[in-house]
């Protein structure tokens, strides 16, 4: 069986009187594209925020390449090469779209991104290359605020890709994208994983999207884990299409 | 190339500037020191999005660890303070040049240690409660200097006398006064050009997601304020020799004054760019000047009236204002090849 990048172990969060977490575990395997779902309010969020270090958690382990990261601060995570992208997309909106991909660059240890190292050669090539790759390359000297939502959002995962991070949780990525942009979007998700190696987690709303992607899907409801199992197996059990469809 | 003819144009104005106007040199000197100001406040104030107001505390400092490493290098500095200027030490020519250098070198070092420290206990705070912090710290400064005895306490310190001919004494301090103008601008202009540049304006743009990409964030705001405090303590320290003498309230510590200047000079000239600062420092001057020779008595309300207007309809300043009406001067424009690999598009 192949290694495990996340795990997470009975991991609790309540925020006041919201018990937004209660008793989850899962994992993430190394090299794998996994989905989660459920419906609004049902903990997803908060769930990638305990992971990434967002804010602390109540109780349970989470684990990165065997390591519980459970005490880490975002940075610290980030450095060992998780990153997340944001549901409202974040971007530096007063900068160019070059200059958003090239400050994006690795930190972690042993990257050669030091605090002044030049801009020119090779870091510049690599921006210039995946923002084609996003097909943002057009529009590579203008201001990030100024393009529409959607190429933000492109924006936003080239910045993740230009990171070179293992692993890599997406929230929500095709919310606000057009139907068209949409596939583009599944194709590039696919290729990041199967060419640049990333182990992908995608919080996901669209369901056609995610049973495409996903190998293995775990669906929340209320905080708690209701379901998980590969695509074909979660899209005929009742008790997701219940949480979906009816429950409250 | 504009930029060149910038270069050239101030490079004559430095050098021919003063020997022309000679009557003006010592205001030629305050220009210099109120562009290096507004250049190292722009470092964390525009390009980081802190708006320090206590930048001020390392002109005070740096004036005060030169003034102490000048005089205790070859006196006691107790009792030479303590005189209150009846003692009038002789220095001779090497051991004026000496004391100053290293006064002017080690107020700077001794002010970006300082800022690392304090940088550790303000840089938690964001946005006003930055700006209110950090001008605490120079408030606090300016009443802790005027309580230490062994430096004068309210009284001061009379600084040593240049071994030089009278005449030739404010040519001296405006020659070191543009000569850090000069290297300041020049290191700034550097650190903008590395991947420094490009965290500092992360930093400004969306400091969380700063910090979720992985950037340590505490470390680029500590590196980019100590080297504002470097140069702003080999200014203070220039400075204070300048003056001849040196006390908390008006010399080293001007809070409300030019601990302002320096923030209302950037805003004017468009904070974040490279020569904005240059171009508000210039143009502030030359108004202040103006208004207080010939407008005496409204010399404040027409610089609180410019204050105004730049903040209320002109934020971005006058480069950032440039920018913003011609994007393409600045290299903002879609470019319509769509493949990074060149000539195969």
């Amino acid at each position: 069986m192949a290694q495990n990048v996340i795990e997470v172990k009975k991991v609790s969060k309540s925020f006041g009187g919201v018990k937004a977490n209660v008793d989850i575990t899962m994992a993430v395997r190394k090299g794998s594209i996994t989905g989660i779902i459920g419906p609004n309010g049902c903990g997803k969020s908060t769930l990638f925020n305990s992971i990434v270090g967002y804010h602390p958690i109540d109780t349970g382990s989470i684990k990165f390449e065997g390591q519980e990261i459970s005490h880490l601060r975002v940075g610290d995570i980030a450095r060992l090469g998780m990153l997340r992208t944001f549901q409202q997309t974040r971007i530096y909106t007063k900068m160019d779209c070059v200059d958003n991909m090239q400050i994006s660059v690795s930190q972690r240890p042993g990257s050669n991104s030091t605090m002044f190292a030049s801009r020119k050669g090779e870091i510049r090539e690599r921006a210039e290359h995946l923002l084609e790759f996003v097909g943002l390359y057009s529009k590579r000297n203008l201001i990030s605020g100024d393009l529409s939502f959607g190429q933000q959002k492109l924006l936003e995962f080239a910045m993740a890709l230009m990171n070179e991070p293992k692993v890599l949780l997406l929230d929500e990525p095709t919310a606000g994208i057009n139907p068209t942009l949409i596939n583009g979007l599944i194709n590039r998700l696919q290729r990041a994983n199967e060419e640049l190696g990333i182990t992908l987690c995608v919080i996901e709303h669209n369901m056609r999207v995610i049973m495409n992607l996903a190998s293995h899907i775990y669906c929340l409801s209320n905080g708690k884990m209701l379901a998980d199992g590969k695509p074909e197996k979660l899209q005929n059990d009742p008790r997701v299409v219940d949480a979906y469809l009816g429950g409250h | 190339m504009n930029e060149k003819l910038i270069y050239i144009g101030l490079a004559v104005f430095g050098i021919l500037g003063p020997i022309a106007f000679p009557d003006y040199i010592m205001q030629f000197a305050v220009l210099w020191i109120m562009v290096i100001m507004a250049t190292t406040w722009d470092i964390t104030g525009g390009q980081m999005g802190y708006n320090s107001l206590g930048n001020i505390t390392f002109f005070g400092v740096g004036m005060y660890v030169s003034a102490s490493i000048q005089v205790s290098m070859f006196y006691d500095l107790g009792a030479f303070t303590a005189s209150y200027g009846a003692i009038k030490p002789v220095f001779t020519e090497s051991q004026y040049y000496t004391g100053l250098a290293l006064g002017v070198f080690f107020g700077g070092v001794a002010c970006s240690v300082l800022s690392l420290l304090l940088g550790l206990a303000v840089f938690g705070l964001r946005g006003p409660y930055f700006a209110i912090g950090t001008l605490g710290v120079a408030v606090a400064a300016r009443e802790i200097a005027g309580t230490i005895e062994v430096i004068g306490a309210g009284a001061g310190i009379a600084m040593p006398f240049l071994p030089l001919p009278i005449e030739y004494r404010s040519a001296f301090f405006y020659v070191l006064c543009f000569i850090i103008a000069v290297i300041a601008h020049f290191v700034i202009r550097w650190l903008f050009k590395t991947q420094f540049g490009l965290a500092a304006n992360a930093i400004r743009d969306d400091e969380d997601k700063a910090e979720a990409m992985g950037i340590p964030t505490l470390r680029y705001k500590q590196v980019g304020w100590a080297i504002a405090a470097f140069f702003m303590g080999c200014t203070g320290a220039v400075f204070g020799n300048m003056v001849g003498y040196i006390e908390p309230l008006e010399v080293a510590f001007p809070v409300a004054t030019f601990g302002i200047f320096m923030v209302a000079m950037s805003l004017l000239g468009g904070k974040g760019t490279l020569w904005g600062p240059v171009l508000g420092a210039i143009l502030f001057h030359v108004v202040k000047e103006a208004t207080w020779t010939y407008l005496l008595g409204l010399q404040w309300v027409v610089l609180g009236l410019i204050l105004i207007v730049n903040i209320v309809y002109f934020q971005q300043g006058i480069m950032g204002w440039l920018q913003a009406k011609y994007p393409e001067r600045f290299g903002i424009a879609v470019d319509e090849s769509t493949s990074a690999s060149k000539g195969e598009a």
